[in-house]
């Protein structure tokens, strides 16, 4: 059987090389591509190809607003996020637009060609170095809440609502005003947390929270 | 002769904003592929030579920005981080971008000496933050350089962006 593949992507050397990959395999075929979202989506309709490989970021509508759109009206068509970020916050704001699969542009071509027949057959597909991202992002907010996890952050609600604040880029002084504190205890609170986090001032204490995933 | 000249006033303003968005699209070669946080990234790569630590921290979900705004968020870090590396003698940068639905913030904060008592206007000669000011002031933005509370200089720049009218 051969799998349909519309690229998706606003460089025009990037939709000519995936082309040239796909055209080695039997089982591959591109039969439509697009240089922006709305004619993505118009491509989509008319074409409903089997797999979308779609870049995040296009000119007007974005490779997200597609994505959705086309999770919504043609959900036969399995969406590949094709992209440079990898960020966790891009990777599971994909995954909630409906993509079935995320590979970062710097994959093998191989990889590409395994995770479109992956997507192509209802599994996902997700670059290893995303995964991580996303295994971490997804234990996150589930730390505060579980009592057993909750030893792993040092540092209490209040502490790391501080540290929040701090990493946003606030003074003692307005992190005071927001969190109706005096700034004397919210500068208390904080120099606790960074005995805690065993750092000696405020950057390294958002750089340490930021680092495992606590802000 | 009024129809001519409004006629006019609208192919200069065309003209206008063409020729802005021609400047803006000379972007900065780090960014060209990877948008404004790809190219903090490399920002921040590039502190490691000097024994610096950068981190980078993103929340919120990068829409599409504005060429003009992101395009100032990438400058304002460049200049914030190269004065971080150049005066702060600090050990550590930390840079955080949140998106939000209606701005974009951007935060460049180091543990170093901070700035003199009484120049959060800038230094003459050393800080090229007040051109910075004017360029995120000219976004409808807001710019401010706060002293970290124990130390250190915080660089704070929040932009407010109109999703509709992306790129």
């Amino acid at each position: 059987m051969t799998i349909r593949v519309l690229v998706v992507d606003d460089h025009e050397l990037v939709r000519e090389g995936i082309k040239v990959l796909l055209s080695q395999e039997d089982d591959l075929i591109v039969v439509g591509e697009a240089a922006d979202g709305e004619t993505a989506l118009a491509r989509c309709r008319e074409l409903v190809p089997d797999v979308l490989v779609l870049d995040l970021k296009l000119p007007g509508m974005d490779g997200l607003e597609v994505c959705r759109n086309v999770h919504a009206e043609l959900p036969q068509v399995a969406v590949l996020m094709l992209t440079t970020f990898d960020d966790a916050e891009m990777v599971l704001a994909a995954v909630r637009a409906g993509a079935k699969g995320y590979v970062v542009k710097d994959v093998h071509s191989m990889d590409l060609k395994r995770s479109i027949r992956a997507v192509a057959r209802g599994e996902v597909a997700m670059d290893p170095k995303v995964m991580g991202h996303i295994l971490h992002q997804v234990r996150t907010p589930a730390a505060e809440e579980t009592h057993e996890e909750e030893h792993k952050i040092p540092l209490n609600r209040q502490q790391l609502a501080i540290v929040r604040l701090v990493a946003q880029g606030y003074t003692n002084r307005e992190i005071a005003e927001q969190m109706f504190l005096s700034e004397k205890t919210v500068k208390g609170y904080l120099a606790e947390a960074m005995r805690r986090m065993g750092v000696k001032n405020r950057v390294e204490a958002a750089m340490t929270a930021s680092r495992n995933g606590w802000v | 002769m009024r129809p001519e000249l409004d006629r006019l006033k609208e192919l200069a303003g065309d003209a206008a904003s063409q020729t802005r968005e021609a400047i803006y699209a000379l972007r900065a070669p780090e960014m060209v592929h990877e948008g404004v946080v790809g190219g903090i990234r490399s920002l921040l790569r590039g502190l490691k030579a000097d024994g610096i630590e950068g981190s980078l921290s993103v929340s919120g979900v990068p829409g599409p920005l504005p060429a003009a705004v992101e395009d100032a968020l990438f400058k304002l870090a460049q200049e914030a981080v190269s004065n971080a590396r150049k005066h702060s003698e600090g050990s550590a940068v930390m840079v955080t971008l949140r998106f939000a639905t209606e701005a974009v913030t951007l935060v460049v904060q180091d543990n170093g000496v901070g700035l003199p008592p009484g120049a959060e206007g800038g230094i003459p000669g050393h800080f090229g933050l007040p051109g910075m000011q004017e360029r995120v002031a000219a976004l409808g933005g807001t710019l401010r350089l706060l002293a970290g509370d124990e130390g250190g200089l915080i660089v704070r720049a929040t932009i407010p962006i109109e999703r509709s009218e992306a790129i």
